[in-house]
């Protein structure tokens, strides 16, 4: 399973995030942030944005297994509940990430 | 009333709807008042994002008015009102940072544009300190950040490592009451070009706030905003370089590097930040900065004067293009120099009228 994580927005702008792929995670690891997945009930692609607040961090989660990829966008107020922890853990692990251009297009 | 999701808050429908149908007359009336009052929330809560006046809140003196609330490290807001209009500091720097700062920010905007509060009609301006972000286990931490939520502005206390509290920073109070201005003006869309703007003149003003009050002039300005809130380190001078796009912070541990381009053959139009609100706004950025040297003197006279006309005219959807566009065209009202100052600006960009 491969998780992409990433944050933007808030009043600074910037961007930060990290990727993993269980696979090469310790197996305890590795089953840890799948519990999170599953737990996280993120089940459809979606977008899940503020009309008219300004500024809020944004979230963008990506979830690839073999059956399937799923994308959700959200921001600082409008956080799934059962996304939280999951969030926390990607939150904890993320890093200064460049902005590219070719890999950012999609 | 519960801020932060309203519709969350109440009895879910379905509840409402069998407790309506309840053999208790009680129970029966409560429900029923509940159903009533969760689709007028829904209703007003539509209605509020197509029209933001019905979120503004009416000062008692119709002119500038201030409440500073104290969020007590959570992320209810507003939280308990600690500071009103008139009342003496309370020695919390935060609340009263946030005081100060909408007070100059409001003298700011009637002193220059003759502009009463956000709204041109005495909004009451409201603020949060002490805004925190509650993780998964329910453990609240400083939030590094400030924001516009639509009724009020939010600061954090910043994790004291990377961020310092985000009201010691004016042009930080200045650039989030703007997005206030705006939501009663262009409401330009927070998204992609529209977006990128509205983050544009949201530094503009929060800039010339500061520089405004500081007495600093176009050619000696310092043209970086955010420093305040930045712990110092020899790879940051500040988050945003309005002059120089791109250069604000430099391989930096925590930050990275400025993702800002500073002409349209770089512009970003992927994904993130909605499409790069605060990426692309380096673009306009470096285009106001340029006329305002160019133009010379205080950047708020000519410069800022075009540029809030221009603010007061565009549409929910303008482009870079139409911003430069009607610039232009609102500098003529100023003399040939300031249309030069303003046209090769744009061009610098790389954007052509």
């Amino acid at each position: 399973m491969k998780i992409r994580f990433d944050q933007s927005g808030g009043y600074a702008g910037l961007l930060k995030g990290c990727e993993i792929d269980t696979a090469a995670l310790p197996p305890e690891n590795a089953r840890e942030l799948e519990q999170l997945v599953k737990a996280s009930a993120i089940s459809a692609s979606g977008e899940f944005l503020s009309d008219s607040s300004r500024d809020l961090h944004q979230y963008e989660i990506t979830i690839e297994d073999e059956a399937s990829k799923t994308s959700v966008v959200f921001d600082d107020e409008n956080i799934p509940q059962s996304a939280k922890p999951l969030l926390g853990y990607l939150k904890k692990c993320s890093k200064p990430k460049a902005l590219n251009y070719n890999n950012d297009h999609s | 009333m519960c801020k932060r999701n309203p519709i969350q808050c109440i009895i879910p429908p379905y509840i409402a709807d069998e407790l309506a149908k309840s053999a208790d007359p009680q129970v029966r009336a409560r429900a029923i008042a509940q159903i009533r009052t969760a689709a007028r929330m829904r209703t007003l809560r539509e209605s509020a994002q197509a029209m933001p006046t019905l979120m503004a809140v009416l000062s008692p003196n119709k002119r500038k008015f201030r409440q500073v609330n104290d969020a007590q490290q959570s992320d209810q807001l507003p939280g308990t009102l600690v500071r009103s209009e008139g009342d003496a500091q309370v020695g919390d720097a935060a609340a009263d940072e946030a005081y100060d700062g909408a007070g100059d920010t409001y003298d700011f905007y009637d002193t220059i544009f003759q502009r009463n509060s956000l709204d041109d009609n005495g909004m009451t301006l409201i603020s949060s300190v002490h805004v925190d972000e509650v993780d998964d286990t329910g453990q609240s931490v400083p939030m590094n950040n400030a924001f516009w939520n639509g009724e009020q502005m939010a600061y954090g206390d910043g994790d004291g490592i990377i961020f310092r509290r985000f009201t010691q920073s004016l042009d930080v109070i200045g650039h989030e009451l703007t997005h206030g201005v705006q939501s009663f003006t262009s409401n330009l869309k927070y998204f992609a070009q529209s977006g990128a703007l509205n983050e544009h003149f949201a530094d503009v003003f929060g800039i010339l706030v500061r520089q405004w009050k500081n007495g600093e002039t176009a050619a000696n300005a310092n043209w970086v905003v955010g420093a305040d809130v930045l712990v110092p380190a020899p790879t940051r001078r500040g988050i945003r370089d309005m002059e120089n796009p791109g250069t604000a912070f430099v391989n930096d541990p925590d930050l990275g590097t400025d993702p800002q381009p500073s002409h349209i053959s770089n512009i970003f139009t992927g994904p993130r930040d909605r499409q790069g609100v605060h990426i692309n706004s380096g673009i306009p950025n470096r285009a106001f900065v340029l006329t305002a040297k160019a133009i010379g003197g205080n950047a708020w006279d000519v410069t800022g004067r075009i540029w809030y006309d221009t603010l007061l005219q565009l549409s929910t959807n303008s482009q870079f293009i139409d911003c430069a566009k009607l610039t232009v065209q609102i500098a003529t009202t100023h003399g040939p120099a300031a249309v030069n100052a303003v046209t090769e600006a744009w061009t610098e960009v790389g954007i052509s009228i």
